[in-house]
């Protein structure tokens, strides 16, 4: 942490560009499915080493992130109740036969 | 996820009563119970939301604030890592609370699983669209995890 705010100020001292807190949020999902370039992705990691509050922020978005899959994930008891794929299917399929004009 | 034979009962028909009326919307490209199940988790996050009392607010209202410099204006906090696991009812009334746009498509990718094609492809909007609202959502959503944390912490003021 030290060493990435003395790179930060180094960096600010030699006029570089220092990626700001709301441009690190702007980026947290890209830079998680690993889509950013590879430069930007190097100014991200910099950011996060020298700034707690992006850190926890990271961190507290990936958990929120696995929260909300799981909060609404089926079960196992619930998938041992499903409705059969195929009966789905074929229900499906009736109603549409119903629909068209002439079938009836 | 409603806690009640009769409201699950009930949401299961009106999920299934939507998708009859929507099954033009089916492509054929998930499975349909994947399909069902998406209905199903909107019907319950719907009932879960009109049993809410917190106002209604909107995306920007609720994404994070920055200063001018671009730093956050309230630096986060860090979770009670044994705390947040059991917020099932927590996380779901957090969804719910979701505009509409974003809640659907956080249903459609992290619960329906869809990808961003096949996302897109359901809503009719670009791919890009799909990454940008799913992005705002999540966001949000940590967003509104933190607050119910928040308020739930024993001793702790409720954070801004």
């Amino acid at each position: 942490m030290i060493l990435g705010l003395i790179q930060s100020m180094w960096n600010r001292l030699l006029g570089r560009r220092v990626m700001t807190c709301r441009e690190a949020t702007d980026f947290l999902m890209a830079y998680l499915d690993r889509e950013l370039a590879e430069p930007v992705r190097r100014e991200f990691d910099s950011h996060i080493s020298h700034c707690a509050g992006c850190k926890t922020y990271l961190e507290t978005y990936k958990k929120a992130v696995a929260m909300g899959k799981s909060a609404c994930r089926c079960t196992e008891a619930d998938a041992a109740t499903e409705m059969p794929e195929e009966l789905v299917a074929a229900i499906v399929a009736a109603s549409r036969r119903d629909e068209k004009p002439g079938t009836h | 996820m409603l806690h009640n034979d009769e409201n699950a009962r009930d949401a299961v028909q009106e999920a299934f009563l939507s998708a009859f009326k929507s099954i033009g919307r089916f492509s054929g490209d998930s499975k349909l119970t994947t399909w069902l199940h998406r209905i199903l988790v909107n019907v319950c996050l719907m009932k879960i939301r009109s049993q809410s009392r917190r106002p209604e607010r909107s995306i920007e209202a609720i994404l994070p604030i920055f200063v001018e410099s671009g730093r956050f204006a309230t630096r986060p906090s860090p979770w009670d890592p044994t705390g947040p696991d059991d917020r099932a009812d927590d996380v779901r009334a957090a969804m719910a609370d979701l505009p509409e746009p974003y809640r659907e498509v956080l249903v459609l990718r992290d619960v329906a699983e869809l990808d961003t094609a096949q996302a897109a492809a359901f809503l009719g909007v670009s791919e890009n669209n799909v990454k940008t609202r799913l992005h705002r959502a999540r966001l949000a959503l940590r967003q509104l995890i933190d607050e119910r944390i928040g308020e739930t912490k024993p001793g702790k003021e409720r954070r801004t």
